[in-house]
């Protein structure tokens, strides 16, 4: 049976057990990481970001307070190091096609597979236009699959606000994705 | 709330029981609500197949290990500060013994001749090691009324330690 997160992080607090620590942060280290990749497109950059949100989430452990939110807490943490490492390496969020392609293995023959790829790269392009706010929601959501509720404490933004932001943003590439 | 963001939280999973109702509704009477959601799942799906890059393996125990050293070095600093406290106290305490207190010598010395009956039994170690002291040629006697009581006290080791030997033999 799956221990709860509060007798996890209590038992790393009390007995340094480092094991509660693993399953605590695996449960979520993909869509951190496919959160942080999606913010800031550098591989090197998401990697270092995911440490650094793990560093300082554990550092934080023991003030953390159970209210049944750790994901929202941890994932805030990491929107934070994602927020800094913009704002510190000045890197605007892109980076070279070669590190962006990465398309599911779907088998499928090649002018099915050239097609899904083209409509793929249209998508990623159209995600990756979009205001930073609207992108946060989009990928917390999608690729994060994080509820609205949990975005809306990570950011620290109303539901309404979330909610708005996602509305925005789809019919932003809607629009982005008939006009290319 | 808008009508775009009840389906939002309903395609979410995050709608109560009465907004799932009013939605399905709309969903029914509306094909903007249907097409809305049909979008919002097309859009989930074509996300979906956009990968990020595989990331390196180990990240987390990279972080995990850092916090076992810290761990671990937090003690070790600790027996550090510690172990140079009592070298630092040690230090003191022998410079405190050592010092030309001729009071303090003179108190040491008439304690040993106090104790004198029951050295052969129970001193013996400590004969030994006072015998290599006095034997020592770079023992040196003070001047004035130090060096007296210095003298006498070593005459009263002398005599320890010749008990000490026949006890032996």
């Amino acid at each position: 049976m799956e221990m709860n997160e509060k007798g996890l992080v209590e038992r790393y607090l009390s007995e340094g057990d480092t094991m509660a620590l693993r399953e605590l942060f695996g449960r979520y280290e993909d869509g951190l990481y496919r959160y942080l990749w999606q913010m800031l497109r550098h591989q090197q950059d998401s990697e270092d970001a995911l440490q650094e949100t793990f560093r300082k989430a554990l550092k934080a452990l023991p003030k953390y307070e159970d209210r049944g939110q750790f994901k929202s807490w941890l994932f805030r943490i990491g929107h934070n190091v994602s927020l800094d490492l913009i704002r510190r390496r000045k890197r605007v969020v892109g980076m070279s096609g070669e590190q962006e392609e990465f398309l599911s293995g779907e088998e499928s023959g090649p002018a099915e597979m050239l097609e899904a790829k083209e409509r793929i790269e249209r998508l990623r392009e159209a995600v990756k236009e979009l205001p930073d706010a609207e992108r946060e929601v989009v990928s917390l959501r999608l690729r994060a699959d994080l509820s609205f509720a949990e975005i809306s404490e990570v950011l620290g933004a109303p539901l309404g606000t979330v909610l708005a932001r996602m509305h925005k943003a789809k019919q932003r590439l809607k629009a982005n994705l008939v006009t290319i | 709330m808008k009508s775009e963001e009840k389906i939002l939280l309903y395609w979410s999973g995050e709608a109560d029981d009465d907004l799932s109702r009013e939605v399905e509704f709309l969903l029914e009477t509306e094909t903007w609500a249907r097409d809305y959601l049909k979008e919002l799942g097309e859009l989930a799906l074509g996300l979906d197949q956009v990968r990020e890059p595989v990331r390196r393996e180990g990240l987390l125990e990279e972080v995990l290990k850092g916090q076992r050293k810290e761990v671990i070095l937090f003690p070790k600093r600790l027996i550090l500060g510690g172990g140079l406290a009592a070298a630092v106290a040690i230090g003191v305490g022998w410079m405190v013994m050592n010092s030309e207190n001729p009071n303090r010598e003179e108190g040491l010395a008439e304690n040993e001749v106090d104790r004198e009956d029951v050295i052969p039994q129970q001193r013996k170690v400590r004969g030994i090691s006072l015998s290599e002291r006095i034997l020592s040629s770079s023992e040196k006697f003070g001047e004035g009324r130090m060096g007296i009581s210095q003298v006498r006290r070593n005459r009263e080791r002398w005599r320890k330690i010749r008990i000490i030997e026949n006890d032996k033999i």
